[in-house]
């Protein structure tokens, strides 16, 4: 069953739809190829087990090994990371955008060079802020913050809100815009051939021809004039390198290290089926941001591995806690590189004293403004800390964070930097693979730089950008 | 092996300090273990091969805590052990090794609809 086409996408996340999507528009032959499954993963509730067990990557079990490592979790299902997260959404900060250009040497990369792009990506996925109530969780950072005097902003979100109903917290219930309800669709209409189930097992060039070597049911091979690499900051630099393309491949990964903070309050703050939580502090970014998370029983369960003996108690009482986090824009010190003879993954990461400082800071801070909030208990996920009852407590934070902290992130990026500057990145600043024809990367891997917020947003907007200018010629 | 293993697993995150079952966790761990195992077959195989050894060294240091393997040891001896690789002073694997499987325990044990309905 070997397949011939213009184009192959490989990854179906936000930068492998947007980029199917406009090439199939514009009367490209498309094949958008996703390892993970399509609708047979279903319609299972977000956030819960049974959609960590079909649409995460090994369960979400992902570790970055270093001191301490890190767990992170990937998307792989139809729509990749956009069917999973929360749908926050950010435009990639200016200041950030001129940071990649004098470092990297990213050129037409302004934010006044990306408002088209993050305009049209806005609009195909009916951005949107709460037309109603806020979930309590979140009420409580904005009322800390403000407390505080701290800058603190409503993130709009790509969602549909469904008019007249309602989350048992009383906030408008909704349904993601991930990509399978709004680019795959697209693509799919405009004669994409969207293949499911299918990993790339190595791409190689033969005579003026990319031929990705496939696995679905059975083992086929898919040949192409153009591949686009967005398969995330993992995957995509391990085709990159098993196809023997190694300049500044996965040698600079970056990601946002999180550290939560459990917090008890007296009043009611999270319910069954409660909303997600949209805002977050800006007050310390680029460097540290605050926002809140899913805090449903087993995710509580699980942030609690610090503090097993309080466990049941705060769970006998988790309408009255809630997760909230502080995220710091940690260093490109990540290397993705694979097992010998089994291929898979290897990933390390080394968070460095400077990052660790940041998150001790920014654990100090987050506790502060929840007891502005009115929280009454803390319970950071951090070793040998005990909780927090008054602010007094927060003395025994230590100046970096130790080790054994129980760090996460869902952010990662970076692996192949774009840019002009041959010595620090792998693709230029249009995604192309430096010296190699044919072959473009459009997913979070060519960051140049951690954007400081959350990065669908940009993926989006850049795979837009640089498929267009791929358009072009 | 591995399976009771896991299962004595989530039986012990399933207590409380005072060894009583926390409310909607009692067994079968059925759940808990499809989940575990699951978790640990989809892992990079490197990884999920060294985890399964340390499950084995970890089933077998049951002998020096309670005298027999970990999953046939009692309540008691099994909760000591647990806390002591959790708090172990030297060897950061063994603390990985518990929050390795004590997340995922506690993530399969609070998603069944039973202890939803026993904490809301």
């Amino acid at each position: 069953m070997n397949l011939r086409c213009q184009n192959l996408v490989i990854g179906s996340g936000p930068g492998g739809s947007v980029t199917a999507g406009l090439l199939a528009e514009h009367g490209r032959d498309v094949v958008l190829v996703e390892e993970g499954p399509g609708e047979e993963a279903g319609d299972c509730e977000p956030f819960s087990k049974d959609e960590m067990v079909l649409r995460y990557r090994n369960r979400g079990l992902n570790p970055a090994m270093g001191s301490p490592k890190i767990a992170f979790v990937e998307g792989c299902c139809l729509g990749g990371g956009s069917e999973i997260n929360s749908g926050l959404y950010h435009r990639t900060p200016p200041e950030i955008l001129e940071g990649w250009r004098q470092d990297y040497g990213l050129d037409g990369a302004t934010m006044e060079d990306m408002l088209p792009h993050c305009q049209a990506v806005e609009k195909s996925l009916n951005l949107c802020y709460s037309p109603g109530p806020i979930p309590a969780a979140s009420q409580k950072l904005k009322q800390g913050a403000e407390a505080l005097n701290w800058s603190v902003m409503e993130l709009p979100r790509w969602v549909a809100y469904q008019p007249g109903k309602q989350n048992l917290d009383g906030t408008p219930a909704c349904e993601r815009m991930g990509m399978t309800r709004t680019w795959i669709p697209r693509a799919a209409a405009a004669g994409a051939r969207i293949l499911t189930g299918t990993r790339i097992l190595r791409l190689e060039h033969r005579a003026n021809t990319w031929v990705a070597h496939a696995h679905g049911r059975e083992a086929f091979e898919i040949q192409a004039d153009h591949v686009f690499l967005c398969c995330g900051p993992v995957q995509t630099p391990l085709l990159l390198r098993r196809a023997g393309i190694r300049h500044n491949v996965g040698n600079t990964l970056a990601l946002h290290p999180t550290v939560k903070v459990i917090a008890l309050f007296d009043d009611e703050v999270n319910s069954e089926g409660a909303g997600v939580p949209f805002h977050q502090v800006k007050q310390f970014a680029p460097d540290i941001t605050f926002g809140s998370s899913i805090s449903s029983p087993p995710h509580m369960a699980m942030a609690l591995t610090n503090h097993p003996n309080e466990r049941p108690r705060i769970i006998e009482n988790w309408k009255h806690a809630s997760i909230y986090y502080a995220a710091v824009r940690g260093p490109a010190t990540g290397a993705v590189r694979s097992f010998p003879f089994t291929g898979d993954p290897y990933i390390t990461y080394e968070t460095g004293v400077v990052a660790l400082a940041k998150l001790a800071r920014g654990v100090a801070d987050l506790c502060r403004l929840l007891f502005a909030a009115g929280a009454t208990e803390l319970f950071p996920t951090v070793p040998d800390q005990g909780s927090y009852t008054t602010p007094d407590h927060l003395r025994r934070i230590p100046q970096a964070l130790p080790a054994g902290s129980s760090l996460m992130s869902i952010h990662l990026f970076c692996s192949c930097p774009m840019g002009e500057s041959r010595q620090r990145c792998a693709v230029d600043s249009w995604g192309r693979v430096f010296d190699v024809p044919g072959l473009s990367v459009h997913d979070a891997s060519i960051f140049s730089d951690a954007p400081s917020v959350n990065p669908q947003g940009s993926v989006m907007a850049f795979a837009h950008r640089n498929t267009l200018r791929f358009l072009e010629g | 092996m591995l399976t009771t293993t896991i299962a004595m697993i989530s039986d012990t995150v399933a207590r409380d300090r005072q060894l009583r079952y926390l409310p909607g966790l009692q067994p079968p761990y059925d759940d808990a273990v499809a989940f575990v195992l699951g978790g640990l077959l989809t892992m990079p195989r490197a990884m999920s091969l060294a985890l399964r050894c340390a499950t084995l060294l970890f089933l077998f240091s049951g002998v020096w805590y309670g005298g027999r393997l970990f999953s046939r040891n009692s309540p008691e001896a099994r909760a000591a052990q647990w806390a002591n690789w959790r708090n172990h002073p030297f060897l950061g694997s063994f603390r990985d090794f518990v929050r390795f499987y004590e997340s995922l325990a506690m993530m399969a044990l609070y998603s069944r609809p039973e202890a939803a309905r026993k904490i809301a």
